[in-house]
């Protein structure tokens, strides 16, 4: 993995490997060449353990403190009580948000077709996918309000002021 | 409304269950200690500082604290008496 990479290192200005899922060894092969690593979680109590069992074996690696992506976040359950709200999760596994993906049947209609729903300019899932990529650059976008909650996100940002402070 | 009905009812939300269930996961996976080594570490603490100094044994505590990510051992000694603190 390290000897592809850094062949491709001098060809491209972002390289994405893309790690099975799950705690494996194919975990550990993904992250050898990383500079920065980006774990993807879906609010629930299997998925989170293991985002914070990974996030323990990076930081094991001397790599930066990983970055955090929550994934399919279905705000009505959210508002019901019934799913982890995105600054539970932060809470639980105190790393730093990057992106929260609202769960949209969207996604699975754009995979079908094979057009990733980040091109899709009109959607608010897309472009949640954008704003992803350019926090990755560096660059500060501010978090899209899903479902309109005003409690929801006032709490997130309320958890991010925090954490920056 | 319906978080109204569950208050009266003292049903619980799934939420919270699950963000209960998982500080408990989070801090049995991250320290993974074997069972009964505090209880060790506390027998073996007192003995070193009995060496030196007279703890009151019944009263020491330790514990692990959980900041963010990082963890941190607390030691809680308290000593006996104020006058001959230092044996030998």
């Amino acid at each position: 993995m390290k000897r592809v990479s850094n062949d491709l290192r001098k060809d491209y200005d972002y390289i994405l490997i893309d790690s099975p899922a799950g705690i494996e060894r194919g975990f550990q092969n993904a992250i050898a060449p990383a500079n920065e690593v980006v774990i993807v979680t879906n609010p629930e109590v299997s998925a989170v353990r293991d985002a914070d069992r990974i996030i323990g074996m990076v930081e094991a690696e001397q790599k930066p403190p990983p970055k955090l992506v929550i994934n399919r976040l279905n705000t009505e359950m959210v508002e019901k009580g019934d799913m982890l709200a995105a600054a539970d999760v932060l809470e639980l596994l105190a790393v730093e948000l990057i992106g929260i993906i609202p769960e949209d049947q969207e996604v699975i209609i754009s995979t079908n077709r094979g057009t990733p729903i980040a091109m899709n300019g009109k959607s608010k899932t897309g472009q949640a996918f954008r704003n992803i990529a350019t926090r990755l650059t560096g660059e500060q976008v501010p978090f899209l309000t899903i479902g309109g909650d005003n409690g929801f996100l006032g709490r997130i940002s309320k958890l991010i002021r925090a954490g920056s402070a | 409304m319906k978080s109204f009905v569950d208050r009266v009812s003292g049903k619980k939300k799934s939420a919270d269950e699950a963000r209960e269930r998982l500080q408990l996961l989070l801090i049995h996976d991250r320290t993974n200690l074997p069972p009964g080594l505090m209880d060790e570490l506390r027998e073996e603490l007192i003995e070193v500082i009995s060496r030196r100094m007279a703890v009151d044994r019944s009263a020491v505590r330790i514990e692990i604290l959980h900041e963010g990510r990082s963890q941190r051992l607390l030691a809680d000694i308290p000593l006996k008496s104020a006058n001959p603190l230092i044996r030998r």
